[in-house]
Protein backbone atom coordinates (compact mmCIF):
# COMPACT_ATOMS: atom_id res chain seq x y z
CA UNK A 1 0.00 0.00 0.00
CA UNK A 2 0.99 3.58 -0.70
CA UNK A 3 -0.54 6.82 0.77
CA UNK A 4 0.05 9.55 -1.88
CA UNK A 5 -0.64 13.32 -1.70
CA UNK A 6 -3.59 14.87 -3.59
CA UNK A 7 -6.27 17.63 -4.16
CA UNK A 8 -9.81 16.82 -4.51
CA UNK A 9 -11.14 18.35 -6.55
CA UNK A 10 -14.65 17.21 -5.83
CA UNK A 11 -14.31 14.73 -3.17
CA UNK A 12 -16.53 12.18 -2.44
CA UNK A 13 -19.39 11.85 0.14
CA UNK A 14 -17.91 9.31 1.67
CA UNK A 15 -15.09 7.07 1.94
CA UNK A 16 -15.05 4.53 -1.30
CA UNK A 17 -12.49 1.85 -2.44
CA UNK A 18 -12.39 0.78 -5.96
CA UNK A 19 -10.24 -0.46 -8.82
CA UNK A 20 -8.24 1.16 -10.59
CA UNK A 21 -7.70 1.88 -14.25
CA UNK A 22 -4.49 3.35 -14.69
CA UNK A 23 -2.64 4.65 -17.79
CA UNK A 24 -0.25 7.01 -18.86
CA UNK A 25 -2.36 8.38 -22.08
CA UNK A 26 -4.16 11.41 -22.21
CA UNK A 27 -7.74 10.41 -23.27
CA UNK A 28 -10.77 11.97 -25.35
CA UNK A 29 -13.92 11.04 -24.15
CA UNK A 30 -15.47 11.75 -27.25
CA UNK A 31 -14.82 9.59 -30.03
CA UNK A 32 -12.11 8.07 -27.81
CA UNK A 33 -14.98 6.28 -25.21
CA UNK A 34 -17.90 3.97 -25.98
CA UNK A 35 -20.89 5.79 -23.80
CA UNK A 36 -22.83 2.71 -24.04
CA UNK A 37 -20.68 0.32 -22.30
CA UNK A 38 -17.62 2.45 -20.45
CA UNK A 39 -15.08 0.92 -23.05
CA UNK A 40 -12.32 2.76 -24.26
CA UNK A 41 -12.21 2.59 -28.22
CA UNK A 42 -9.18 4.46 -29.07
CA UNK A 43 -6.66 1.90 -30.19
CA UNK A 44 -3.92 4.36 -29.96
CA UNK A 45 -4.76 4.42 -25.60
CA UNK A 46 -3.40 2.12 -23.55
CA UNK A 47 -6.66 1.44 -22.32
CA UNK A 48 -7.87 0.39 -25.32
CA UNK A 49 -10.99 -1.80 -24.88
CA UNK A 50 -11.30 -1.47 -21.12
CA UNK A 51 -13.86 -0.78 -19.17
CA UNK A 52 -14.03 2.28 -16.93
CA UNK A 53 -17.43 1.53 -15.92
CA UNK A 54 -17.48 1.98 -11.28
CA UNK A 55 -13.48 1.90 -11.53
CA UNK A 56 -11.26 4.98 -10.65
CA UNK A 57 -10.27 5.94 -14.03
CA UNK A 58 -6.70 7.53 -14.42
CA UNK A 59 -5.35 9.50 -17.00
CA UNK A 60 -2.86 12.63 -16.96
CA UNK A 61 -4.76 14.95 -18.39
CA UNK A 62 -7.85 15.14 -21.27
CA UNK A 63 -7.39 15.90 -24.75
CA UNK A 64 -8.95 16.46 -28.04
CA UNK A 65 -13.03 17.18 -28.82
CA UNK A 66 -14.88 19.44 -26.13
CA UNK A 67 -17.60 17.06 -26.57
CA UNK A 68 -16.01 15.20 -23.16
CA UNK A 69 -18.56 17.02 -20.54
CA UNK A 70 -21.44 15.45 -22.52
CA UNK A 71 -20.45 11.85 -23.11
CA UNK A 72 -19.76 11.84 -19.24
CA UNK A 73 -22.85 13.42 -18.53
CA UNK A 74 -24.52 10.63 -20.98
CA UNK A 75 -22.12 7.98 -19.29
CA UNK A 76 -23.66 9.17 -15.34
CA UNK A 77 -27.02 8.47 -17.22
CA UNK A 78 -26.55 4.96 -18.42
CA UNK A 79 -24.53 3.74 -15.43
CA UNK A 80 -21.77 3.45 -17.46
CA UNK A 81 -19.78 6.62 -15.80
CA UNK A 82 -16.06 5.96 -13.94
CA UNK A 83 -16.65 5.94 -9.85
CA UNK A 84 -13.85 8.57 -9.89
CA UNK A 85 -11.32 10.88 -12.26
CA UNK A 86 -8.02 10.82 -11.38
CA UNK A 87 -5.54 13.24 -13.06
CA UNK A 88 -2.09 15.60 -13.03
CA UNK A 89 -4.28 17.89 -14.50
CA UNK A 90 -8.12 18.47 -15.15
CA UNK A 91 -8.91 21.18 -17.56
CA UNK A 92 -12.62 22.12 -18.20
CA UNK A 93 -13.36 19.91 -20.70
CA UNK A 94 -13.01 16.99 -17.92
CA UNK A 95 -14.46 18.97 -15.05
CA UNK A 96 -17.47 20.00 -16.35
CA UNK A 97 -19.56 16.61 -16.27
CA UNK A 98 -18.72 16.05 -12.59
CA UNK A 99 -19.24 20.11 -12.17
CA UNK A 100 -22.38 19.67 -13.20
CA UNK A 101 -23.75 16.58 -12.04
CA UNK A 102 -23.34 18.41 -8.87
CA UNK A 103 -24.93 21.02 -9.13
CA UNK A 104 -27.94 20.38 -11.38
CA UNK A 105 -28.24 16.36 -10.29
CA UNK A 106 -26.85 16.68 -6.76
CA UNK A 107 -24.59 13.70 -8.10
CA UNK A 108 -20.89 13.40 -6.82
CA UNK A 109 -18.25 12.05 -9.27
CA UNK A 110 -14.88 12.80 -7.29
CA UNK A 111 -11.93 14.23 -9.39
CA UNK A 112 -8.60 14.18 -7.64
CA UNK A 113 -5.19 15.59 -9.37
CA UNK A 114 -1.93 14.51 -8.32
CA UNK A 115 1.41 15.44 -8.79
CA UNK A 116 3.34 13.70 -11.76
CA UNK A 117 5.43 12.17 -9.06
CA UNK A 118 2.32 10.58 -7.08
CA UNK A 119 0.98 10.03 -10.45
CA UNK A 120 3.35 7.94 -11.87
CA UNK A 121 2.91 5.93 -7.96
CA UNK A 122 -0.32 4.90 -8.73
CA UNK A 123 1.50 2.51 -11.68
CA UNK A 124 0.73 -1.44 -11.47
CA UNK A 125 -1.63 -0.75 -8.52
CA UNK A 126 -5.01 -2.39 -8.30
CA UNK A 127 -7.55 -0.58 -6.25
CA UNK A 128 -7.57 3.08 -4.97
CA UNK A 129 -8.89 4.32 -1.48
CA UNK A 130 -10.99 7.84 -1.59
CA UNK A 131 -11.20 10.08 0.98
CA UNK A 132 -14.50 13.03 2.09
CA UNK A 133 -11.97 14.62 3.74
CA UNK A 134 -7.93 15.36 3.64
CA UNK A 135 -5.24 15.30 0.72
CA UNK A 136 -4.32 12.10 0.40
CA UNK A 137 -5.49 8.77 -1.15
CA UNK A 138 -3.99 5.15 -0.97
CA UNK A 139 -3.32 2.57 -3.80
CA UNK A 140 -3.71 -1.23 -3.11
CA UNK A 141 -1.38 -3.90 -5.46
CA UNK A 142 -4.23 -6.36 -4.91
CA UNK A 143 -7.89 -6.01 -4.81
CA UNK B 1 -12.95 35.54 -4.38
CA UNK B 2 -14.05 39.50 -5.57
CA UNK B 3 -17.51 39.62 -7.12
CA UNK B 4 -19.80 42.22 -8.03
CA UNK B 5 -23.04 42.90 -6.87
CA UNK B 6 -24.54 41.59 -9.70
CA UNK B 7 -22.66 38.41 -9.71
CA UNK B 8 -23.80 37.86 -5.58
CA UNK B 9 -27.15 38.58 -6.75
CA UNK B 10 -26.42 35.74 -9.36
CA UNK B 11 -25.38 33.14 -6.92
CA UNK B 12 -28.19 33.84 -4.49
CA UNK B 13 -30.96 33.60 -6.56
CA UNK B 14 -32.02 36.99 -6.96
CA UNK B 15 -31.90 36.37 -10.65
CA UNK B 16 -33.61 33.44 -10.95
CA UNK B 17 -32.71 29.61 -10.51
CA UNK B 18 -31.17 29.15 -14.03
CA UNK B 19 -28.24 31.80 -13.25
CA UNK B 20 -28.20 30.76 -9.82
CA UNK B 21 -27.22 27.06 -10.86
CA UNK B 22 -25.10 28.52 -13.82
CA UNK B 23 -23.49 30.77 -11.91
CA UNK B 24 -22.93 28.21 -8.69
CA UNK B 25 -21.12 25.90 -11.04
CA UNK B 26 -19.10 28.68 -12.74
CA UNK B 27 -18.22 29.24 -9.31
CA UNK B 28 -16.98 26.22 -8.13
CA UNK B 29 -14.51 25.78 -11.27
CA UNK B 30 -13.40 29.29 -10.40
CA UNK B 31 -12.21 28.09 -6.76
CA UNK B 32 -10.70 25.04 -8.04
CA UNK B 33 -7.97 27.08 -10.55
CA UNK B 34 -7.93 29.80 -7.61
CA UNK B 35 -9.42 32.81 -9.81
CA UNK B 36 -9.46 35.69 -8.18
CA UNK B 37 -12.52 37.28 -10.31
CA UNK B 38 -15.08 36.67 -13.49
CA UNK B 39 -14.49 38.42 -16.54
CA UNK B 40 -17.45 39.45 -18.65
CA UNK B 41 -17.44 37.74 -22.31
CA UNK B 42 -18.73 39.20 -25.30
CA UNK B 43 -19.94 35.95 -27.50
CA UNK B 44 -20.30 32.28 -27.21
CA UNK B 45 -20.25 29.42 -29.40
CA UNK B 46 -22.21 26.68 -28.18
CA UNK B 47 -21.01 22.98 -28.86
CA UNK B 48 -24.00 21.33 -27.27
CA UNK B 49 -25.47 20.64 -30.30
CA UNK B 50 -24.44 17.13 -31.98
CA UNK B 51 -26.67 14.46 -30.47
CA UNK B 52 -24.24 12.27 -28.08
CA UNK B 53 -27.25 11.02 -25.79
CA UNK B 54 -30.45 12.06 -24.03
CA UNK B 55 -28.48 13.47 -20.53
CA UNK B 56 -27.70 16.53 -22.97
CA UNK B 57 -31.00 16.97 -24.43
CA UNK B 58 -32.89 16.83 -21.30
CA UNK B 59 -30.29 19.50 -19.92
CA UNK B 60 -31.25 21.43 -22.49
CA UNK B 61 -35.02 21.92 -22.00
CA UNK B 62 -34.09 21.68 -17.94
CA UNK B 63 -32.56 25.14 -18.73
CA UNK B 64 -35.30 26.66 -20.93
CA UNK B 65 -38.22 25.33 -18.36
CA UNK B 66 -35.97 27.26 -15.92
CA UNK B 67 -36.49 30.07 -17.76
CA UNK B 68 -32.86 30.86 -19.19
CA UNK B 69 -31.69 32.93 -21.68
CA UNK B 70 -27.73 33.78 -23.35
CA UNK B 71 -27.05 37.25 -22.82
CA UNK B 72 -24.42 37.44 -25.08
CA UNK B 73 -24.86 36.43 -28.84
CA UNK B 74 -24.44 32.75 -29.01
CA UNK B 75 -24.16 30.47 -32.22
CA UNK B 76 -24.71 26.85 -32.28
CA UNK B 77 -21.99 24.50 -33.97
CA UNK B 78 -22.66 22.13 -36.08
CA UNK B 79 -25.34 19.04 -35.11
CA UNK B 80 -25.27 15.49 -35.69
CA UNK B 81 -26.79 15.46 -39.37
CA UNK B 82 -28.49 17.60 -42.43
CA UNK B 83 -31.64 19.05 -40.95
CA UNK B 84 -33.74 18.86 -44.41
CA UNK B 85 -31.27 16.34 -46.15
CA UNK B 86 -31.32 13.54 -43.19
CA UNK B 87 -33.17 10.87 -45.20
CA UNK B 88 -30.86 11.39 -47.92
CA UNK B 89 -27.96 10.29 -45.06
CA UNK B 90 -29.75 7.45 -44.37
CA UNK B 91 -29.82 9.04 -40.36
CA UNK B 92 -32.62 7.90 -38.60
CA UNK B 93 -35.96 9.47 -37.64
CA UNK B 94 -34.87 8.98 -33.70
CA UNK B 95 -31.54 11.39 -34.69
CA UNK B 96 -33.91 13.87 -36.29
CA UNK B 97 -36.14 14.00 -33.37
CA UNK B 98 -33.73 14.10 -31.16
CA UNK B 99 -31.79 16.87 -33.08
CA UNK B 100 -34.60 19.02 -33.51
CA UNK B 101 -35.70 18.98 -29.82
CA UNK B 102 -31.61 19.89 -28.95
CA UNK B 103 -32.83 22.68 -32.19
CA UNK B 104 -36.02 23.85 -30.65
CA UNK B 105 -34.14 23.92 -26.51
CA UNK B 106 -31.16 26.16 -28.08
CA UNK B 107 -33.18 28.52 -30.14
CA UNK B 108 -35.57 29.02 -26.87
CA UNK B 109 -32.28 29.61 -25.21
CA UNK B 110 -31.58 32.47 -27.73
CA UNK B 111 -29.14 30.98 -29.95
CA UNK B 112 -28.30 31.72 -33.73
CA UNK B 113 -28.92 29.40 -36.07
CA UNK B 114 -25.49 29.20 -37.56
CA UNK B 115 -25.11 25.29 -37.29
CA UNK B 116 -21.58 25.16 -38.02
CA UNK B 117 -18.20 24.27 -36.42
CA UNK B 118 -16.38 26.84 -38.63
CA UNK B 119 -18.64 29.93 -37.38
CA UNK B 120 -15.61 32.07 -37.98
CA UNK B 121 -15.85 31.46 -42.09
CA UNK B 122 -19.74 32.47 -41.52
CA UNK B 123 -19.33 36.31 -40.86
CA UNK B 124 -18.93 34.98 -36.56
CA UNK B 125 -15.69 35.73 -35.42
CA UNK B 126 -14.91 37.87 -32.29
CA UNK B 127 -12.09 40.70 -32.84
CA UNK B 128 -8.48 40.29 -31.28
CA UNK B 129 -8.17 40.27 -27.86
CA UNK B 130 -11.69 39.78 -27.15
CA UNK B 131 -13.02 37.36 -24.32
CA UNK B 132 -15.55 34.58 -25.56
CA UNK B 133 -16.45 31.29 -24.22
CA UNK B 134 -16.05 28.81 -27.15
CA UNK B 135 -16.86 25.05 -26.99
CA UNK B 136 -16.03 22.78 -30.24
CA UNK B 137 -11.80 22.15 -29.60
CA UNK B 138 -11.56 23.64 -33.53
CA UNK B 139 -13.25 26.68 -32.85
CA UNK B 140 -11.31 27.04 -29.33
CA UNK B 141 -7.72 26.69 -31.39
CA UNK B 142 -8.71 28.97 -34.19
CA UNK B 143 -10.10 31.92 -31.95
CA UNK B 144 -7.86 31.70 -29.50
CA UNK B 145 -4.77 31.07 -31.80
CA UNK B 146 -5.34 32.41 -35.58
CA UNK B 147 -8.05 35.58 -34.03
CA UNK B 148 -6.36 36.17 -30.59
CA UNK B 149 -9.63 36.24 -28.63
CA UNK B 150 -9.53 34.68 -25.52
CA UNK B 151 -11.23 31.76 -24.56
CA UNK B 152 -10.35 28.29 -22.40
CA UNK B 153 -11.61 25.24 -23.94
CA UNK B 154 -14.67 25.31 -22.66
CA UNK B 155 -16.83 21.51 -22.66
CA UNK B 156 -20.10 21.40 -23.71
CA UNK B 157 -22.66 22.01 -21.78
CA UNK B 158 -20.82 24.12 -19.67
CA UNK B 159 -20.05 27.05 -22.24
CA UNK B 160 -24.08 27.09 -22.07
CA UNK B 161 -23.86 28.22 -18.55
CA UNK B 162 -21.23 31.07 -19.79
CA UNK B 163 -23.60 32.69 -22.56
CA UNK B 164 -26.63 32.66 -19.76
CA UNK B 165 -24.53 34.28 -17.18
CA UNK B 166 -22.35 36.49 -19.41
CA UNK B 167 -19.16 35.58 -17.53
CA UNK B 168 -16.46 33.25 -17.02
CA UNK B 169 -13.77 32.50 -14.49
CA UNK B 170 -11.15 34.77 -14.86
CA UNK B 171 -8.33 32.34 -15.39
CA UNK B 172 -6.13 30.16 -18.12
CA UNK B 173 -6.26 31.88 -21.45
CA UNK B 174 -8.03 34.68 -20.53
CA UNK B 175 -5.30 36.14 -18.84
CA UNK B 176 -2.30 37.35 -20.89
CA UNK B 177 0.70 35.60 -18.97
CA UNK B 178 -1.05 32.09 -19.42
CA UNK B 179 -0.74 32.83 -23.58
CA UNK B 180 2.92 33.07 -23.47
CA UNK B 181 4.34 30.02 -25.63
CA UNK B 182 6.90 27.77 -23.18
CA UNK B 183 8.76 25.64 -25.50
CA UNK B 184 8.97 25.80 -29.28
CA UNK B 185 8.96 23.74 -32.36
CA UNK B 186 11.36 24.16 -35.15
CA UNK B 187 11.60 22.69 -38.54
CA UNK B 188 14.73 20.44 -39.14
CA UNK B 189 17.05 20.76 -42.14
CA UNK B 190 15.21 17.91 -43.94
CA UNK B 191 12.02 19.80 -44.07
CA UNK B 192 12.54 21.17 -47.32
CA UNK B 193 10.33 24.53 -48.89
CA UNK B 194 9.01 22.00 -51.52
CA UNK B 195 6.68 20.48 -48.92
CA UNK B 196 5.10 23.57 -48.22
CA UNK B 197 3.13 23.33 -51.55
CA UNK B 198 1.48 20.38 -50.59
CA UNK B 199 -1.57 21.22 -47.92
CA UNK B 200 -1.67 17.68 -46.36
CA UNK B 201 1.94 18.95 -44.68
CA UNK B 202 -0.07 21.08 -42.63
CA UNK B 203 -2.07 18.43 -41.31
CA UNK B 204 0.72 16.32 -40.80
CA UNK B 205 2.81 18.68 -39.09
CA UNK B 206 -0.16 19.62 -36.98
CA UNK B 207 -1.02 16.04 -35.70
CA UNK B 208 2.89 16.03 -35.09
CA UNK B 209 2.29 19.26 -32.59
CA UNK B 210 0.19 18.24 -30.81
CA UNK B 211 1.28 14.65 -30.55
CA UNK B 212 4.35 16.73 -28.70
CA UNK B 213 2.78 19.44 -27.23
CA UNK B 214 -0.26 17.61 -25.48
CA UNK B 215 -2.07 20.38 -24.04
CA UNK B 216 0.40 22.95 -23.43
CA UNK B 217 1.54 26.14 -24.70
CA UNK B 218 3.90 26.32 -27.46
CA UNK B 219 5.13 28.16 -30.48
CA UNK B 220 6.63 26.61 -33.70
CA UNK B 221 8.78 28.44 -36.38
CA UNK B 222 9.71 28.11 -39.77
CA UNK B 223 6.06 27.53 -41.82
CA UNK B 224 5.65 30.01 -44.52
CA UNK B 225 3.87 33.22 -44.27
CA UNK B 226 1.38 32.56 -47.31
CA UNK B 227 0.05 29.67 -45.15
CA UNK B 228 -3.69 29.56 -46.53
CA UNK B 229 -6.77 30.66 -44.12
CA UNK B 230 -7.93 27.06 -44.80
CA UNK B 231 -4.51 25.09 -43.85
CA UNK B 232 -4.69 27.47 -40.55
CA UNK B 233 -8.52 25.69 -39.72
CA UNK B 234 -7.38 22.54 -40.39
CA UNK B 235 -4.20 22.57 -38.24
CA UNK B 236 -6.59 24.14 -35.60
CA UNK B 237 -8.71 21.26 -36.00
CA UNK B 238 -5.84 18.72 -36.32
CA UNK B 239 -3.55 19.68 -32.72
CA UNK B 240 -6.85 19.57 -31.15
CA UNK B 241 -7.58 16.51 -32.18
CA UNK B 242 -3.88 14.60 -31.75
CA UNK B 243 -3.55 16.45 -28.61
CA UNK B 244 -5.57 19.16 -25.93
CA UNK B 245 -4.45 22.53 -27.64
CA UNK B 246 -5.95 25.64 -27.34
CA UNK B 247 -3.83 28.46 -28.14
CA UNK B 248 -0.58 27.55 -30.39
CA UNK B 249 1.55 30.59 -31.83
CA UNK B 250 3.15 30.03 -35.65
CA UNK B 251 5.87 32.41 -35.54
CA UNK B 252 5.61 35.41 -38.33
CA UNK B 253 1.88 34.34 -38.86
CA UNK B 254 -0.15 33.95 -35.89
CA UNK B 255 -1.20 37.50 -33.83
CA UNK B 256 0.11 37.39 -30.71
CA UNK B 257 3.90 35.43 -32.49
CA UNK B 258 4.38 38.53 -34.86
CA UNK B 259 8.47 37.87 -33.82
CA UNK B 260 9.64 34.90 -31.53
CA UNK B 261 10.16 37.76 -28.76
CA UNK B 262 6.21 38.27 -28.94
CA UNK B 263 5.43 34.52 -28.84
CA UNK B 264 7.61 34.07 -25.35
CA UNK B 265 6.72 37.64 -24.24
CA UNK B 266 10.19 38.34 -24.09
CA UNK B 267 11.42 34.59 -22.64
CA UNK B 268 13.67 31.52 -23.75
CA UNK B 269 11.79 29.05 -24.70
CA UNK B 270 12.67 26.18 -21.86
CA UNK B 271 12.06 23.46 -24.46
CA UNK B 272 12.92 23.17 -27.92
CA UNK B 273 12.27 20.55 -30.02
CA UNK B 274 12.83 19.84 -33.68
CA UNK B 275 10.15 18.51 -36.17
CA UNK B 276 11.47 16.02 -39.09
CA UNK B 277 10.96 14.17 -41.69
CA UNK B 278 10.73 11.15 -39.57
CA UNK B 279 7.84 13.53 -37.44
CA UNK B 280 5.81 14.09 -40.99
CA UNK B 281 5.96 10.07 -41.56
CA UNK B 282 5.08 9.03 -38.18
CA UNK B 283 1.96 11.06 -38.38
CA UNK B 284 1.06 10.12 -41.71
CA UNK B 285 0.74 6.72 -40.64
CA UNK B 286 -0.99 7.64 -37.91
CA UNK B 287 -3.46 9.36 -40.30
CA UNK B 288 -3.49 7.56 -43.15
CA UNK B 289 -4.09 3.44 -44.36
CA UNK B 290 -1.03 2.12 -45.61
CA UNK B 291 -2.87 0.50 -48.37
CA UNK B 292 -2.81 1.06 -51.61
CA UNK B 293 -5.47 1.32 -54.87
CA UNK B 294 -8.36 0.01 -53.44
CA UNK B 295 -11.90 0.62 -53.84
CA UNK B 296 -12.65 3.76 -52.12
CA UNK B 297 -16.44 4.38 -50.64
CA UNK B 298 -16.62 7.80 -49.43
CA UNK B 299 -14.87 11.35 -49.73
CA UNK B 300 -15.76 13.29 -47.06
CA UNK B 301 -14.35 16.52 -47.03
CA UNK B 302 -15.72 19.11 -44.62
CA UNK B 303 -14.34 18.73 -41.00
CA UNK B 304 -14.39 21.42 -39.86
CA UNK B 305 -16.80 22.91 -42.35
CA UNK B 306 -16.08 23.53 -45.76
CA UNK B 307 -15.47 27.18 -46.92
CA UNK B 308 -15.70 28.91 -50.25
CA UNK B 309 -12.55 29.10 -50.93
CA UNK B 310 -12.55 25.07 -50.75
CA UNK B 311 -15.33 25.01 -52.37
CA UNK B 312 -13.20 26.36 -55.38
CA UNK B 313 -10.52 24.26 -55.04
CA UNK B 314 -12.52 21.37 -55.46
CA UNK B 315 -13.74 22.57 -57.91
CA UNK B 316 -11.34 23.26 -59.81
CA UNK B 317 -9.94 19.66 -59.09
CA UNK B 318 -12.80 17.95 -60.76
CA UNK B 319 -12.55 19.61 -63.85
CA UNK B 320 -15.91 18.98 -64.87
CA UNK B 321 -15.41 15.18 -64.24
CA UNK B 322 -18.19 13.44 -62.64
CA UNK B 323 -17.57 11.26 -59.35
CA UNK B 324 -17.71 7.30 -59.81
CA UNK B 325 -20.48 5.89 -60.08
CA UNK B 326 -19.40 3.48 -57.03
CA UNK B 327 -18.05 6.24 -54.67
CA UNK B 328 -20.01 9.04 -52.81
CA UNK B 329 -18.25 12.42 -52.76
CA UNK B 330 -20.07 14.55 -49.49
CA UNK B 331 -18.93 17.97 -48.45
CA UNK B 332 -20.09 19.25 -45.36
CA UNK B 333 -20.86 23.19 -44.71
CA UNK B 334 -22.72 25.77 -43.10
CA UNK B 335 -26.09 27.30 -44.24
CA UNK B 336 -24.23 30.12 -45.05
CA UNK B 337 -21.61 29.13 -47.54
CA UNK B 338 -24.01 26.68 -49.43
CA UNK B 339 -26.14 30.42 -49.86
CA UNK B 340 -23.01 31.88 -51.35
CA UNK B 341 -22.60 28.33 -52.83
CA UNK B 342 -25.89 28.58 -54.66
CA UNK B 343 -26.09 32.54 -55.35
CA UNK B 344 -22.24 32.08 -57.49
CA UNK B 345 -24.10 29.02 -59.45
CA UNK B 346 -21.10 26.49 -58.27
CA UNK B 347 -23.62 24.27 -56.41
CA UNK B 348 -25.77 23.28 -59.25
CA UNK B 349 -22.43 23.02 -60.99
CA UNK B 350 -21.14 20.60 -58.50
CA UNK B 351 -24.39 18.63 -57.73
CA UNK B 352 -24.17 17.83 -61.82
CA UNK B 353 -21.04 16.26 -61.12
CA UNK B 354 -22.33 14.12 -58.09
CA UNK B 355 -20.92 16.31 -55.56
CA UNK B 356 -23.37 16.39 -52.77
CA UNK B 357 -23.44 19.07 -50.14
CA UNK B 358 -24.93 18.92 -46.77
CA UNK B 359 -25.87 21.57 -44.14
CA UNK B 360 -25.97 21.64 -40.33
CA UNK B 361 -24.08 18.25 -39.77
CA UNK B 362 -20.77 16.59 -39.54
CA UNK B 363 -19.12 14.22 -41.28
CA UNK B 364 -18.17 12.25 -37.99
CA UNK B 365 -21.94 11.27 -37.99
CA UNK B 366 -21.66 9.32 -40.73
CA UNK B 367 -23.99 6.25 -40.16
CA UNK B 368 -21.72 3.78 -41.77
CA UNK B 369 -23.24 0.85 -40.85
CA UNK B 370 -26.33 1.66 -43.16
CA UNK B 371 -24.30 2.06 -46.27
CA UNK B 372 -21.63 -0.59 -45.29
CA UNK B 373 -18.85 2.01 -45.62
CA UNK B 374 -15.62 0.49 -45.70
CA UNK B 375 -12.97 2.60 -47.07
CA UNK B 376 -12.96 6.66 -45.91
CA UNK B 377 -10.79 9.44 -47.46
CA UNK B 378 -10.98 12.70 -46.13
CA UNK B 379 -8.25 15.84 -46.39
CA UNK B 380 -9.06 16.29 -42.46
CA UNK B 381 -6.69 15.22 -39.83
CA UNK B 382 -9.32 15.66 -37.37
CA UNK B 383 -11.33 13.13 -39.18
CA UNK B 384 -8.33 11.21 -38.98
CA UNK B 385 -7.83 11.27 -35.51
CA UNK B 386 -11.29 10.49 -34.99
CA UNK B 387 -12.37 7.88 -37.76
CA UNK B 388 -11.43 4.41 -35.79
CA UNK B 389 -12.80 4.91 -32.87
CA UNK B 390 -16.45 6.02 -34.50
CA UNK B 391 -15.76 3.56 -37.54
CA UNK B 392 -13.15 0.68 -36.93
CA UNK B 393 -12.22 1.53 -40.32
CA UNK B 394 -8.68 3.04 -40.65
CA UNK B 395 -9.52 6.45 -43.67
CA UNK B 396 -6.63 7.95 -46.17
CA UNK B 397 -5.81 11.05 -46.29
CA UNK B 398 -5.10 13.55 -49.07
CA UNK B 399 -5.24 16.94 -50.43
CA UNK B 400 -8.49 18.32 -52.15
CA UNK B 401 -7.12 17.80 -55.35
CA UNK B 402 -5.97 14.15 -54.54
CA UNK B 403 -9.32 13.57 -52.72
CA UNK B 404 -11.21 14.54 -55.81
CA UNK B 405 -9.38 12.52 -58.26
CA UNK B 406 -9.91 9.41 -55.78
CA UNK B 407 -13.77 10.39 -55.99
CA UNK B 408 -13.27 10.26 -59.80
CA UNK B 409 -11.50 6.96 -60.34
CA UNK B 410 -13.48 5.22 -57.58
CA UNK B 411 -10.19 4.68 -56.09
CA UNK B 412 -7.56 5.76 -53.75
CA UNK B 413 -4.89 8.31 -55.63
CA UNK B 414 -2.13 10.25 -54.03
CA UNK B 415 0.86 11.27 -55.41
CA UNK B 416 4.18 11.12 -54.31
CA UNK B 417 5.25 13.37 -51.40
CA UNK B 418 8.73 14.88 -51.04
CA UNK B 419 8.62 13.75 -47.65
CA UNK B 420 8.52 9.98 -48.77
CA UNK B 421 11.40 7.68 -49.30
Amino acid sequence: MVELTCTYVIAPREPMRVELLFSHDPISFFGGVNAADGRVLDYRHGNYQHSMTDKAFAFPFGKGSSGAGLVLMEMERLKTAPAAIINIRTDPVILTGPLISKHFHDQLLPVINLSPEDYAGLEGKKVVELFPTGNTLRAFNQV
Amino acid sequence: MYLTDYEKELLDGTHGDAMQLAMGVLYDLGKHYGVEHFVEISACHDDSTVYLGEAQVAFAEHLVELGARFCVPTTTNACALDMKRFARQKHDVGLMTATRRIEAAHLALGAIASWTCAPYQAGFSPAFGQQVACAESNVIAFVNSIVGARTNRYAGPLELLAGITGRVPYFGLHVTENRKARGLITLGDDITPDMFEFDDFYTLAAYAYGDIVGDRVWAMDGLPPYISMDNLKNMSATMASSGGIALFHLVGITPEAQTLEMAFQGEQPKEVVTLTRKSIENAETQLCNGDTGCDLDLVTLGCPHFSCAEFLQLEQALGGRKVHANTLLWVFTGRTTRAMLKDSGQLHRLSNLGVEVFVDGCCLQHPTQKWGTKTFMSNSGKFGTYCFGLTESHPFLGTIFECAESAVQGKVIREKKPWWN
